[in-house]
């Protein structure tokens, strides 16, 4: 055995890897944490050194503390191994975040990046403020989901001290969700059928303006917009029916309804655009009803706002269906419920 | 990636094993250096910076106790099992030989078995098990 706790270049590089070890230790234990490493490494240099037959250089030394790790690694090893949220509410929490996410910050951004294309003509004079919103948005998202985090971290806290994970009863569970075939087909008869009606009506709107604003219809007309959009609206009438009939003949293909609506949705989203680009949906038929043709105008874009927040919402749906069918389809050995 | 996959998974079995090595290595008294060098001497290498917190989750635990003597003119940590300690390993035991009986029955329909080596396999390529031994009988018919 060489005497090397003497020598200076391992003792002065082994007591700063000691002082940065202690520096993430908690108070209580960190003498005593310490007194074990500091036995552990000089036993280790002096088996080292017995084998070399002279004392270690500060660069074996070196490559010792290096070998033995990150001083804030080593300590971690001692701290209690906690998780901000655990494994029992971890899913939940995953669950509320993709919520979020699909809620607020997809639509919000499609209809940032939807006010954007709206506003290409006048880029410059809107840009700023477009992305001063956009900034907003990512300040609301981040406080978001660290009030939810912190919300869970709690929640965490608690049902530790308070463990009810036994206390559940399967026969409280929901039922098993079996979509069969036929009942596919008879949710896509259903459609169809009403469908039909709903086409019927359309078609005959024209001709008969009272089936869509009953007696108004003696005193308002309909504005040019509707005889642009009008037939893209029959289309997406149409092709409600021919999805329902499809489904009706293959309902195993369970990736086609959903794919089939994102189009659908980007035709309707055209025609909400061709909506929202007018303010005049009806025009009175004279003066005295003037009033009443503005507020209709005025429900109707309202309505058609409205209608664009929910073409959003559903393309996204949509878009997360037809991937999750389409993975199905390609993974046919995975096995589901639905 | 597929030695990534085994080496979570070699850590996984190895956590268990070092319990029950480090349990019963310390049936009779070792300070932390010595204890592992001792399990190293058995062919169960163990890093320094896994041993220690071990020991003292062990300790916090009631499976260990443990005291500062002086040796060597040196202060050392000196750890034994504790009562609580000893009964516990054996039901460890049990349970590790429970497994590895039931590993070998579930093993033993495969070719290899008849054939198995009396050394160790993971040491000897020649006579190690191989992938191939491990495929469901379904294939190899």
């Amino acid at each position: 055995m060489t005497t090397s706790r003497t020598q200076p270049p391992s003792t002065d590089l082994v007591g700063r890897y000691l002082q940065a070890v202690g520096f993430w230790l908690p108070r209580a234990q960190k003498q005593d944490i310490l007194a074990e490493i500091s036995e552990d490494l000089h036993s280790q240099i002096e088996d080292r050194e017995s084998d070399l037959g002279r004392a270690m250089t500060e660069s074996e030394v070196s490559d010792l503390l290096k070998q033995r790790g990150r001083p804030i690694l080593v300590a971690g090893q001692f701290l209690p191994q906690r998780s901000l949220i655990g494994p029992a509410l971890y899913p939940i929490y995953v669950l509320v975040l993709k919520i979020v996410a699909l809620c607020y910050v997809i639509p919000w951004l499609l209809v940032w990046f939807g006010i954007m294309l709206f506003h290409r003509t006048q880029m410059a004079a809107h840009l700023s403020s477009e992305m001063h919103s956009l900034g907003t948005l990512w300040t609301i998202v981040f406080t978001q989901f660290g009030i939810i985090t912190l919300v869970f971290a709690a929640i965490d806290r608690v049902s530790i001290k308070t463990p009810c994970v036994s206390d559940w009863d399967p026969r409280k569970l929901p039922k098993l969700k079996v979509e069969t075939h036929t009942k596919r087909r008879m949710n896509a008869l259903a459609g169809l059928v009403f469908g039909i009606f709903g086409l019927l009506w359309l078609l005959a709107i024209p001709n008969y303006p009272f089936l869509i604003i009953g007696p108004a219809a003696y005193f308002l007309k309909a504005a040019p917009i509707w005889h642009v959009v009008y037939w893209p609206i029959v289309a997406l009438s149409i092709a409600s029916l021919f999805e329902a009939v499809f489904v009706i003949v293959r309902p195993q293909l369970t990736w086609f309804p959903p794919t089939f609506r994102i189009a659908t949705t980007l035709l309707s989203a055209w025609i909400v655009n061709a909506l929202l680009h007018t303010q005049t949906y009806v025009l009175p038929a004279n003066r005295d009803v003037a009033g009443l043709a503005g507020i209709l105008n005025i429900c109707i874009l309202v309505c058609a706002g409205i209608w664009a927040v929910c073409l959003v919402v559903g393309l996204v749906i949509y878009i997360w269906r037809a991937v999750r069918e389409i993975r199905r389809t390609v993974q046919p050995a995975t096995p589901h419920l639905a | 990636m597929e030695t990534e996959i085994f080496e979570n998974l070699r850590l996984e079995l190895r956590r268990g094993s070092l319990i029950l090595a480090v349990l019963a290595q310390l049936r009779t008294e070792h300070y932390g250096y010595a204890l592992r060098k001792a399990l190293e001497g058995h062919g169960l290498a163990i890093d320094e910076n896994t041993l220690y917190p071990l020991l003292r989750r062990l300790e916090t635990q009631g499976l260990l106790v443990s005291h500062w003597r002086e040796e060597d003119k040196r202060n050392k940590r000196f750890y034994r099992l504790s009562p609580q300690g000893v009964i516990v390993l054996y039901q460890l035991l049990n349970e590790n030989e429970a497994m590895h009986a039931a590993i070998d029955r579930i093993l033993a329909p495969i070719p290899s078995a008849e054939t198995a080596p009396d050394t160790d396999p993971g040491q000897n390529p020649e006579t190690a098990l191989q992938p191939e031994m491990l495929e469901p009988k379904e294939q190899l018919q």
